[in-house]
């Protein structure tokens, strides 16, 4: 034994009895159960009551037999068993048993013996504490959101999903008042009021506040934990709904869609069964709903075209689109109508196409409005490119401004009097394409007055072409009015009139030749009367005379006119002036070629016509044996070439000195002196003897004279 | 009183008789026509006259340049021409004007005017 000081047998006894423990004792060899009081009342016994070893298996729960079995079985010295028992009221209880085995001197075990618990209370503890754990679990992780408020408002707790859900921390949501999560705060006052008042709400739909600010649909469920008559907190489970309810939006939108929309939209199952029938399918086809809904779509298809809805179904079941098929169908009336299909595949949740959506647009007045712009359009092109036609081979310039001076449109002689390409034109304006200032700026200031007025400008403008130099154009600028009556372009045409402007010229100066002339001519014949008459005898000498001189001035005329009085050959005023009733063998002329100025023919003319009518009346001529002959030499050794014309007379009556102060002499030898001639006469008694000189025309008139010879050829 | 001396300048031979021959039955002293400035000059530099009738186109050249002389030379002048539209300088705008062809008395009435 040990020296310590132990506990009593009695003190040991009543100390087990305080701690409500049970000892026990098992003899291995005889199967004799010696148990305490406590022990017994383990089992449901009192201390007065036999409890035996087959007492207590009996009293073993039947479920619980196997599992101390097991227990034994694996145990070695020692045992710690729980288990249940049914007690002799039927009462169940829970005891737990710890024992040790005792051993004999030979090593055998004897008896095991040890203490025993009621542990029914302590169980039932950890039970509850076991399901408060799993409940807290299933709330704190149930992927349902749920929350509870406090009567005041504020969150009490939030689980997981529904922090989740609102997108907030939770220190950001719980112990917050749920009235911030509200999109209207009326609202959870309203939730509140209703819950306190003992409602339960079902599937209760609130805006709530997203933690990224966006607004969520809820459904809410919620009633109120109550003890003893007070709103102690509401339990409350949330749902976002949002997308359902977008969804559902959608869902309705879609459907006013389809009712409201002027295209007949259709749908049909793979049969070919019309499954909904629009608004505007009933104004197309003629069909209501009620007649179509059931009805194979081959009713709407003609006869001829029935084959269509096969190779429509065969593409639709390989989930192909038809898109904008124009084709023709026929309404309920009979009639056919262009229309233009588009025909979708319809899916079911799970990818299965189960049939289809017919969009049917009626194309008949599109299709004719197709044709007349089709027809406009190749009209338009054709006079568009008539147009370009007539323009690009314009000798004229034309050309577009737009409203900001700048050159829209030229046309090929434009490009080529600027010398320039479409390209480095096209959308300048005239400083750019080289136009002096000045010119610009007088353009612009027209153009605003076209684009003010509304009117034509016209004007004249010198301007340099790139080949031709200095040109004159006539240029005129005209508004082009859009359909509100306000300019948007400016349209030009512009024409070289500079050949117009010299002709104009030249002919000014032609007119005002001609006036000189008959003015001068009428003088010469008005001093060829006054001095004829002053010599005329008698009214018949002065006819004779002065038509003589008439003629002989007409003569002239006629030669000079056929060069443009440029002049006339010196052989032609001879064979013009001299008298032919004389024949011409008993008259000769003959010289060099020699064109002379008209002025100097006109003067000679006249002296040949004088010398001619004297020698007629009163010289070699007026005898039949007389002889006249004419000789010209040009005398080029002298520092002024000139012309020497010698006059013969021979064979004729005896000549007398003539009046020499008679007009017919004056002129002979006068007038040319104003030519810069001289004139010597000599009036031999064989025949009268005239010396002409004239200086030699200029060269001009040598290169004319080639001129005429040429034409004349 | 002495014949009053006109100088006449006038190319076309003509005309430069008739206009003489016209101022001669009229009572006045006249030489032959001058038919160039060149000659012009030359009587105007070699005698006096007491006026001028002045053809304004001679040829290649005009008369103004005697014009400018004979007004340097106060001798009062008319001018005759063909012409419709006469260039001459505006000095020369209001000289007297006769046109081609010359009406007899007019030139005579013209040139008693300028003389007197």
């Amino acid at each position: 034994m040990s020296s310590k000081q132990e506990l009593s047998s009695e003190q040991f006894q009543s100390t087990m009895q305080a701690g409500n423990v049970g000892a026990w004792e098992l003899n291995l060899n005889t199967g004799i159960l010696t148990a305490s009081d406590v022990f017994k009342s383990h089992f449901g016994r009192i201390p007065q009551d036999d409890f035996s070893y087959s007492n207590l298996k009996d009293s073993i729960h039947p479920e619980d037999k196997l599992k101390i079995q097991a227990a034994l079985d694996k145990a070695q010295n020692e045992c710690n068993i729980k288990f249940r028992i049914i007690g002799p009221k039927g009462k169940t209880r829970k005891v737990q048993m710890i024992g040790k085995l005792g051993f004999e001197a030979s090593g055998i075990p004897m008896k095991m013996g040890g203490v025993s618990y009621d542990i029914t209370e302590q169980s039932a503890g950890i039970k509850q504490q076991q399901e408060n754990e799993e409940l807290d679990d299933f709330v704190k992780n149930a992927p349902v959101a749920m929350h509870g408020v406090g009567p005041d408002g504020i969150i009490l707790w939030a689980n997981s999903a529904e922090l989740q859900m609102l997108g907030y921390e939770r220190k950001e949501y719980v112990g917050h008042n749920i009235a911030e999560f509200y999109v209207e705060a009326s609202e959870i006052e309203d939730v509140l009021k209703s819950l306190s008042s003992g409602k339960i709400l079902n599937d209760h739909l609130v805006q709530m506040i997203h933690g990224d600010g966006s607004v969520r649909h809820m459904l809410l469920n919620s009633n109120v934990y109550k003890k003893n008559g007070t709103f102690i907190y509401t339990r409350c489970f949330t749902r976002d709904i949002t997308e359902i309810k977008q969804h559902m939006e959608v869902r309705g939108l879609l459907a006013a869609i389809v009712d409201s929309s002027d295209d007949a939209i259709i749908s049909k199952n793979l049969d070919g069964i019309i499954t909904s029938w629009n608004k505007s399918a009933e104004r197309l086809f003629g069909y209501t709903e009620k007649e179509a809904i059931g009805q194979p779509v081959t009713m709407i298809i003609p006869p001829d075209r029935q084959n269509e809805e096969i190779v429509i179904l065969e593409q639709l079941r390989n989930g192909k689109k038809v898109d904008h098929y124009e084709t023709v169908r026929r309404r309920k009336d009979g009639t056919m109508i262009d229309v233009s299909l588009t025909i979708s595949p319809v899916k079911n949740l799970r990818g299965h196409i189960i049939g289809a959506s017919k969009t049917a647009r009626d194309v008949t007045q599109q299709k004719e409005a197709e044709i007349a712009i089709a027809k406009m359009a190749a009209e338009s092109e054709q006079q568009k490119r008539m147009y370009e036609s007539i323009f690009s081979n314009m000798p004229d310039l034309v050309f577009v401004f737009d409203l900001n001076y700048r050159f829209t449109y030229v046309n090929d002689a434009l490009l080529k009097m600027w010398g320039r390409t479409l390209e480095e034109s096209i959308g300048k304006n005239m400083l750019e394409v080289g136009y002096e200032p000045w010119h610009a700026e007088m353009h612009q200031r027209e153009i605003d007055h076209v684009i003010t007025d509304k009117v034509p400008v016209r004007g004249e403008v010198s301007f340099p072409h790139a080949k031709l130099g200095p040109r004159i154009y006539d240029y005129i600028f005209v508004p082009v009015l859009n359909a509100n009556g306000k300019v948007e372009k400016i349209t030009g045409t512009t024409r070289d009139i500079t050949e117009r402007k010299q002709a104009e010229d030249t002919q000014n100066l032609l007119i005002d030749e001609l006036n000189h002339r008959v003015k001068n001519t009428l003088a010469t014949i008005q001093a060829i009367a006054a001095q004829t008459l002053k010599q005329a005898n008698n009214p018949s000498d002065f006819i004779d005379s002065f038509n003589g001189r008439l003629h002989a001035l007409s003569r002239s005329h006629t030669l000079l006119t056929k060069s443009s009085w440029e002049g006339a050959y010196l052989d032609e005023i001879f064979n013009k002036q001299l008298p032919f009733k004389v024949t011409s063998d008993r008259i000769t002329f003959r010289g060099p070629k020699v064109f002379l100025s008209s002025k100097e023919a006109l003067h000679l003319s006249l002296v040949v016509h004088e010398l001619g009518t004297n020698a007629l009346k009163y010289g070699s001529l007026a005898t039949p044996e007389g002889r006249l002959q004419v000789n010209w030499k040009i005398k080029k050794d002298k520092q002024n070439p000139e012309i020497k014309i010698t006059w013969i007379e021979k064979g004729g009556a005896e000549v007398e000195a003539l009046d020499t102060a008679g007009f017919g002499m004056t002129l002979i030898e006068q007038s040319l002196k104003s030519v810069g001639g001289e004139t010597n006469l000599d009036f031999d008694p064989s025949g009268l003897q005239c010396e002409i000189t004239l200086p030699l025309p200029p060269k001009k008139y040598a290169n004319l004279r080639k001129e005429l010879l040429h034409s004349a050829r | 009183m002495p014949d009053k001396s006109i100088l006449i300048v006038e190319d076309e031979f003509l005309v430069g008789l008739y206009i003489q021959s016209t101022l001669k039955d009229a009572g006045f002293a006249v030489t032959a026509p001058a038919v160039s400035v060149k000659e012009a000059l030359h009587h105007i530099a070699e005698e006096g006259f007491d006026a001028a009738v002045l053809d304004i186109n001679l040829g290649e050249e005009t008369s103004e340049e005697i014009a400018v002389k004979l007004s340097d030379l106060k001798i009062p002048f008319v001018f005759v021409t063909g012409y419709e539209h006469v260039n001459l300088s505006p000095q020369f705008a209001g000289s007297p004007l006769l046109e081609k062809p010359i009406e007899g008395n007019q030139l005579v009435d013209t040139i008693h005017s300028l003389c007197s």
